[in-house]
């Protein structure tokens, strides 16, 4: 059974091996995922080669790095060097990069064993992990539901203890969501906390690297170890990553203003989750937290806005796949028979799944001369006055509640068909992308169906240590880890 | 609005096949999506500075200095063909 980071490294100290501990985790995998389909590529040989250097290191007496032998799995997004990195398209199902990503690098630097690449959404583009190519990702609470996404197999492998910690993509909720979905920890930090390269790219302005796990604590953990300047990122942040590690103890939140978003509490929520955020209000209000009402006026407007800047930015970043230099490249497209153009329509056309094809023409609709104005420019000028509120709002507070979505996990296929209806789950999460926010989705508690129900906690730019306070709060009080899906 | 015209015309610049089916779905679809993105309208944004990133960033200065990436040969093995050294594609000048 997987556990925490710290209680991994308990039972290690008390005699256990990373090389055994590495191969129980394959043997469960192998049991558990057939039906789950949380991996894509599993990683085997490194993982064990990893193992055995952390035995060694322990053997001889050196010191621990700060995740030694702790077996991760990371998203099908990041490039890891001899692996498999497919971004769940049929367009890279046979890519295989040569160099880490910078994250992939700073995690085996720090001890990590990686056991292989969680299932998504193809290209990240989705809420459900329906459209990857490899198959959807079930809910490990409940078959008959997804795990979400697009993160959905990185968030379904730690909660059913497949791996301690995994890595995920944020680029409008798709590491809170399905944390909240899985009933795990997620966080997004701050854009430019953490280097995307090396990570495929889907909208370059919203994108994030984030993490899962079963306790707050081991997400502030890796997000210690991988945050920082990035010299191959020009988008990285220079300052100072704080030492979330000595500050993992539980303080009480007195001085502590959270804001309630009054939008969000008057919207459509189902009523279990309903029931779970205002329980969490009422948990921080007990640990001494000042409850403070905010207003993101223009909230209503969110969805539209982050999907124009989203499906443009995929647009541009996907037009590098043309099946010339890496990539699907059609059989129809022998010698001659076609030209340049047709080449890269049929290497595209086959290589993309629907979902993708439909983002990628939203985007150059957008895009396109006549309409730029109207769509993608006024939703960057909207997106500059959303990010005006919660601005406005952290001067008053320092975190905001609210939900992670409207309802706990969808049932599989549920929305087949119906991509607007879709898009509009995601109006709690995408706002946080289009304002460079952090977020942290912790679980609470289950509703009837046995699925998971999370709250999020957002903070001002850079503030992650006021989530890490918050969240430890939160997973005090209803200890969300002690529960374990049956699978 | 889209129509089918301007469907047709953002899959010529995507680079993206559509049968006649997937135009109807499609078309159906973005009618829907556009016509939700069109609430944006209503928001008065007279004189706001459009937003492109929403983390404040300084340029970056680095050494010009030379490192070595990957392999030239491991990067051709990324190509479905290869001829002597470089990446073969069908022909496409007469």
């Amino acid at each position: 059974m997987i556990e925490s980071i710290s209680g991994f490294q308990k039972k290690i100290d008390q005699g256990a091996t990373y090389v055994n501990e590495c191969e129980a985790a394959f043997k469960r995998i192998e049991e558990k995922d057939k039906d789950l389909n949380s991996f894509i590529s599993l990683n085997k040989e490194q993982a064990l080669e990893s193992a055995q250097i952390s035995d060694e290191r322990i053997k001889n007496g050196e010191s621990k790095r700060p995740l030694e032998g702790v077996l991760f799995s990371v998203k099908d997004m990041f490039c890891v060097s001899g692996t498999k990195t497919t971004a769940g398209s049929r367009m890279l199902k046979d890519f295989i990069p040569d160099y880490d990503a910078t994250v992939i690098s700073r995690l085996k630097n720090a001890g990590a064993v990686i056991l292989g690449k969680n299932n998504q959404d193809e290209f990240a583009m989705g809420s459900t992990n329906e459209t990857s190519f490899f198959g959807p990702c079930k809910n490990p609470w409940n078959n008959k539901f997804v795990a979400g996404g697009s993160s959905g197999g990185s968030a379904c492998s730690v909660a059913a203890r497949l791996s301690t910690c995994s890595f995920g993509t944020d680029t409008g909720g798709s590491v809170r969501q399905p944390a909240h979905f899985c009933g795990t920890v997620g966080l997004k930090p701050t854009y430019g906390r953490i280097s995307r390269s090396g990570v495929v790219a889907f909208a370059s302005s919203l994108d994030q690297t984030g993490f899962f796990s079963l306790k707050v604590e081991d997400v502030f953990k890796t997000a210690e170890v991988l945050s920082g300047k990035d010299l191959m990122d020009n988008t990285t942040s220079s300052k100072e990553v704080p030492k979330w590690s000595n500050n993992l103890e539980l303080q009480d939140l007195k001085g502590f203003k959270v804001g309630v978003v009054k939008e969000f509490m008057s919207t459509d929520l189902d009523k279990d989750v309903k029931n779970a955020l205002d329980d969490s209000i009422e948990a921080l209000k007990k640990r001494g937290a000042e409850i403070i009402e905010v207003s993101l006026p223009l909230i209503e407007h969110g969805v539209a806005a982050y999907y124009l800047v989203a499906t443009s930015e995929a647009a541009s970043n996907l037009s590098r796949y043309d099946g010339v230099r890496y990539g699907h490249r059609s059989e129809k497209a022998k010698e001659g028979q076609v030209s340049l153009d047709e080449f890269y329509t049929l290497n595209r056309t086959e290589g993309f799944g629907r979902e993708v094809k439909r983002r990628i023409l939203l985007g150059n609709f957008a895009l396109s001369s006549g309409y730029i104005e109207a769509y993608y420019k006024k939703a960057c000028q909207i997106r500059r006055l959303i990010r005006e509120d919660y601005f406005k709002a952290f001067e008053r507070v320092d975190a905001i509640i609210a939900p992670v979505a409207s309802s706990t996990a969808f049932k599989l296929h549920e929305f087949d068909g119906k991509p607007l209806k879709k898009f509009l789950n995601d109006y709690y999460t995408v706002t946080v992308n289009l304002a460079g926010l952090p977020g942290l989705s912790v679980p609470v508690t289950k509703n009837k169906d046995n699925l998971p129900i999370g709250i999020q906690l957002i903070a001002n730019q850079f503030q992650e240590s006021n989530l890490l306070k918050a969240g430890l709060n939160l997973e005090d009080e209803f200890k969300f880890y002690k529960e374990v899906p049956n699978v | 609005m889209i129509d089918k015209k301007t469907l047709e015309k953002s899959a010529t610049l995507s680079r993206l096949h559509l049968n006649e089916e997937e135009q109807g779905l499609l078309l159906e679809q973005m009618k829907r999506i556009i016509g939700h993105f069109d609430n944006l309208q209503k928001v008065n944004t007279e004189g706001v500075e459009p937003l492109y990133k929403a983390v404040e960033m300084e340029n970056v200065w680095r050494k010009d200095q030379i490192f070595e990436m990957t392999d030239p040969e491991k990067l051709l093995s990324k190509s479905p063909e290869v001829q002597e050294g470089q990446v073969k594609v069908p022909q496409v000048v007469k």
